[in-house]
């Protein structure tokens, strides 16, 4: 989609059906912006095939969009096209795989400083910034900005546009790439690392943001350590273990995303 | 004598004592002397078995049996009757401290200066290996607070609170499942965390927190002698006093000391 034909300001994730319903989820995160946003929101989908999709996700998405196939190395290659498949000027991308439970409107200060904000740290279910080390020792052994693709705010600029040429040249020449950091022996593609390296090669290392926002509940077991039960009484009401998730909830465990789940929150749209 | 300078101001201070395998009443009476000395215009209230040297008294019933680990054996402990402490008290702000916490200062006025409905420590301070901790309820996310020192105001959302905690009491095995505690001892600690957190609909409880660390003593440690400006304590490394607000875990040697 050429930039002119984009417009103003909405959410996105990527839901590209493989062996995991990655569109169910994205139905469900769907569901949670629009059950928690205050103001209407604009919402983009991208899936494998917008005709034969979950035909819901056409009902809650103000766009669904097919992705154009091409030779890539993995799924997560496709990353680097999202300014192409965006319909909107100023993107906020979520991974499929979270919930919302709080109005985002006011994080659109934090965002719009700079034209790229990507997540630079998580929290755990105390609300307190989790210690990530365990699933971050290649960015951590090589000094590279601490990226999180599961969230970030991009808009369409020239900059921008170089940065996810670089993301797709790296998905390109992945093993060779990757050899020019320590560690690089254990890691296959994957788009944090990813974006890493790019955002590091073009000096976009200020790009990961610093500041406690954006942010997200990262549910991997070393980041919040052991839980078993989780209650969503209402939508903007997450309780995980005990604590009330207060930021997105990245779930990551697919299973939890069930039909049952995804009807609650219809009863909220 | 009575005091009644803080009955004016409708405050004062309530302590639970039940008497177990220990005579926590001569424990108690320490209690109340410590709180004379350090904050003589507050009334004190006893609920239970009555202690000398307070202002009012409750006689209630012992509470439901509990049990708990003193040294290496289980016996009983009557800790469980402090969540009717709403419906009790006769003052608009109450502190309630347990007969193991030791003033040796009248920092703790400060809780009734506060306009904060609801005050109970999150912090401790281990005074023997000098750390400031949290715990966790169990395995859950859950902040424990303590309930050794809680101020409350008599307000909706503080009656609310008290049922709550009642409420926990009540089903504490659930709780104990759901958050991955043991069930066999009731710990009011747990109870009044988890309370506390369903009031705040399991949102931030950060502006209920009492902002200093209560200073406690663990089980390995005794108390030598109790003086009004100081505690005299023993463990395997020596001997040291400590000249703060106390809580002493080790009842036996705590009991002896008081004698």
């Amino acid at each position: 989609m050429h930039v002119n034909d984009k417009n103003g300001f909405g959410y996105l994730t990527f839901a590209l059906n493989n062996e995991v319903d990655y569109e169910s989820c994205a139905l469900l995160w769907a569901l949670s912006l629009r059950a928690t946003q205050k103001l209407p929101v604009k919402i983009a989908v991208i899936v494998n095939d917008a005709d034969t999709c979950r035909s819901e996700l056409h009902d809650v998405c103000d766009h669904v969009i097919t992705v154009p196939k091409r030779t890539v190395v993995n799924n997560m290659q496709y990353e680097a096209d999202i300014l192409n498949l965006t319909p909107f000027k100023e993107t906020v991308k979520f991974e499929a795989d979270m919930l919302i439970p709080c109005d985002l409107e006011i994080w659109k200060h934090r965002f719009r400083l700079q034209d790229l904000c990507i997540t630079g740290s998580v929290q755990n279910h105390k609300r307190k910034k989790a210690n990530d080390l365990r699933y971050r020792e290649f960015i951590n052994e090589n000094l590279l900005p601490n990226a999180y693709n599961g969230l970030y705010y991009v808009r369409v600029t020239k900059q921008n546009v170089a940065f996810f040429k670089e993301l797709d040249r790296i998905f390109d020449n992945w093993y060779d790439e990757i050899k020019k950091f320590r560690l690089w022996g254990a890691h296959e593609p994957s788009t944090d690392f990813g974006m890493a390296m790019a955002l590091r090669n073009l000096g976009m290392d200020n790009c990961v943001s610093t500041t406690s926002l954006p942010t997200f509940v990262h549910n991997k077991k070393y980041c919040v350590g052991h839980w078993q039960y989780f209650s969503i009484p209402k939508p903007n009401q997450i309780i995980v273990n005990g604590a009330k998730i207060s930021v997105p909830w990245h779930y990551h465990d697919k299973t939890k995303c069930t039909e049952d789940l995804i009807s609650k929150y219809k009863a909220y749209v | 004598m009575r005091s009644i300078k803080r009955l004016q101001h409708d405050a004062g201070i309530l302590i639970f004592n039940h008497n177990s395998h220990i005579d926590y009443s001569k424990i108690a009476e320490q209690c109340v002397k410590q709180v004379r000395k350090h904050i003589p215009d507050i009334p004190i209230m006893s609920v239970g078995e009555e202690i000398q040297g307070v202002d009012e008294h409750r006689p209630i019933g012992l509470p439901r049996n509990n049990k708990k680990v003193f040294g290496v054996i289980s016996k009983e402990w009557h800790n469980l009757s402090r969540f009717h402490a709403y419906d009790i008290s006769p003052w608009q702000s109450t502190i309630v401290i347990d007969s193991d916490y030791f003033l040796q200062s009248d920092q703790i006025t400060k809780l009734l200066e506060s306009s904060q409905s609801l005050l109970m420590h999150r912090e401790w301070y281990d005074i023997n290996n000098d750390a400031v901790g949290v715990l966790n309820v169990g395995k859950s996310a859950i902040s424990m607070l303590w309930a050794t020192v809680l101020k409350f105001e008599k307000t909706k959302e503080v009656k609310k609170f008290f049922e709550l905690w009642r409420a926990v009491i009540e089903n504490y095995t659930y709780y104990a499942q759901m958050f991955g505690f043991t069930p066999h001892i009731i710990r009011n600690d747990y109870a009044v965390s988890i309370a506390l957190s369903q009031l705040m609909e399991f949102d931030s409880v950060d502006h209920c927190v009492i902002p200093w660390p209560i200073h406690t003593t663990r089980d390995t440690v005794d108390v030598t002698a109790i003086d009004h400006d100081k505690i005299h304590f023993q463990d395997t490394k020596g001997k040291f006093t400590v000249n703060f607000d106390c809580h002493i875990l080790n009842k036996e040697s705590l009991y002896n000391a008081c004698k």
